[in-house]
């Protein structure tokens, strides 16, 4: 296993004296339960769908050894652990060895400091051990630096590289196009959903704006911003669906496509992992 | 969300304490710190994907390259990204981080710039010396200071450049290019800092207000108050 930095907002704990020795939840897998149900005259039970994934709960322990060790210098190493893990939403980011940085926000909810008192009164300890628990909504892991995708030509399908779970990102739809369609297709070239667009945009100054991420549509023109939801004339059942890994098979790099039938596109995420 | 004037912020993370961070890998031109963006551009231009393809982006569409070793986003000619500033001269400091495309190739092209609309004095800007190199100017609308670097990137590099602003309104530069160790030339001499910048202040990359645009790629954009470390500023960025 790879040396792993953890960093909470940017700050390596270690530069306040905090040292993370077990982190359970930074390398488990989401879990994913399942409800079940008995059939009578049946072995066992069946599955019922919809799977869903849960929040992921990350807890850092550690002992806090400040550079200082003294009381006041213990004291000062936790109000800042405290401070820090208190700031509201927390970006976690590991780093491993070979420089790879992946991030995940979260939110604290507990930070226990337990001082080590030996013989002495707590008062006078100079070291403690802590225990953070954050809970991440969206349990995935994101690389920390975005993936674009070009698709310059009408007609054309590009893939979509992807990590091990489903990207939300951006679509972008440039003119000069007219009632452009977007089509994404799983590897088999099967499509997944179409987003058809009744509009002309303009070619150099006009383009749609499709933000995935928080399911709005923007109309660009000469720099003019006005909501594009109308514009989806087609496929609203499917708005927004993510960029989804198993529509290809991440093991032998098959990818999903996307393509436009007018104009040209970009796609603008960041790859998530589990 | 909008960040408050001139407070502290503690809304959602740590990084909202600061005046000003702005990322370009979250493919968004709104800093962190809430300040919408504004990016000016009239005119199209191809800038390539993650495998070097290229797409054409139109009018004020924001030109993420992905082919860099960490992706940016292209400001060129008659280009700026800009953001409400409200903190007034007080000692402060930034970093900038940016591929090196071209704004050195002439003297007075802008790198960062904190003016009103009309880039009028007080004004603080980061700009290219006679000599092509990075510098710094603070200008109090009665005289100003300016330190400039000794030495210059060439195209394609990485360049962070941490630029202070102190109490009694010295500048200076660090440079660090391609993950080297910062150098500076010192801090220039002292200038009494002015109630408030120009006009209605904005931050600006890539231009002097809206005028006079430099050509580079933007990786990240962080100002602090107080003179911090590279590492504080960093952290920010990180």
């Amino acid at each position: 296993m790879a040396t792993v930095v953890l960093t909470v907002n940017g700050l390596d704990l270690s530069g306040i004296g905090l040292y993370v020795t077990m982190a359970p939840g930074v390398f488990s897998a989401v879990a994913r339960p399942s409800k079940t149900t008995q059939v009578l005259g049946r072995h066992g039970a069946l599955l019922l769908p919809p799977y869903t994934s849960q929040s992921r709960k990350l807890v850092l322990k550690g002992f806090a050894d400040p550079a200082a060790r003294t009381v006041a210098g213990l004291q000062s190493a936790l109000q800042q652990a405290r401070d820090i893990f208190h700031a509201g939403l927390l970006t976690i980011a590991t780093t491993d060895t070979a420089g790879t940085v992946r991030q995940i926000d979260g939110v604290l909810e507990s930070f226990d400091a337990d001082p080590r008192m030996g013989k002495l009164h707590f008062q006078s300890a100079q070291v403690a051990d802590f225990t953070a628990t954050i809970i991440c909504g969206d349990p995935t892991w994101r690389e920390v630096q975005p993936w674009s995708v070009a698709c310059p030509t009408a007609g054309t399908r590009y893939s979509l590289a992807l990590g091990t779970s489903p990207s939300m990102g951006w679509i972008r739809l440039m003119g000069a196009a007219t009632n452009p369609v977007v089509t994404y297709r799983n590897a088999y070239g099967d499509p997944v959903w179409t987003l058809t667009f009744t509009t002309t945009l303009t070619g150099t100054t006009d383009w749609l704006d499709l933000d995935m991420v928080r399911g709005n549509i923007w109309q660009w023109r000469s720099g003019t911003r006005t909501s594009g939801l109308s514009l989806l004339t087609s496929g609203q059942q499917d708005w927004p669906r993510p960029f989804d890994p198993q529509d290809g098979d991440v093991t032998t790099t098959q990818w999903p496509t996307l393509e436009t039938s007018s104009g040209s596109a970009e796609a603008l995420y960041h790859k998530r992992h589990l | 969300m909008t960040a408050p004037t001139g407070l502290f912020r503690r809304e959602v993370t740590a990084a909202y304490r600061h005046p000003l961070i702005w990322l370009a890998r979250d493919l968004t031109i709104d800093a962190r710190t809430g300040q919408a963006g504004t990016l000016t551009r009239t005119t199209t231009k191809a800038v390539p994907d993650s495998g070097g393809t290229n797409r054409t982006v139109n009018h004020s569409q924001p030109g993420w390259v992905g082919n860099t070793a960490v992706p940016s986003l292209d400001l060129g000619a008659s280009e700026s990204l800009q953001w409400a500033f409200s903190t007034k001269p007080t000692a402060m400091c930034g970093l900038i981080d940016f591929y090196e495309n071209g704004t050195l190739a002439s003297a007075g092209l802008p790198l960062l710039t904190i003016c009103g609309a009309t880039f009028l004095a007080p004004t603080l800007y980061l700009d290219v010396s006679a000599g092509l190199k990075y510098q710094i100017t603070h200008n109090n609308n009665v005289s100003s200071v300016t330190a400039t670097l000794a030495a210059a990137p060439t195209s394609g590099q990485r360049v962070q450049i941490r630029w202070w602003l102190y109490s009694d309104g010295k500048v200076q530069l660090w440079q660090s290019i391609n993950g080297a160790a910062e150098t500076t030339p010192g801090a220039s001499g002292t200038l009494a800092l002015a109630s408030a910048w120009n006009g209605t202040p904005a931050l600006y990359l890539n231009a002097k207000a809206v005028s006079s645009y430099g050509a580079n790629r933007f990786i990240g954009c962080v100002v602090m108050l107080g003179n911090q470390s590279q590492a504080k500023l960093l952290e920010a960025l990180t």
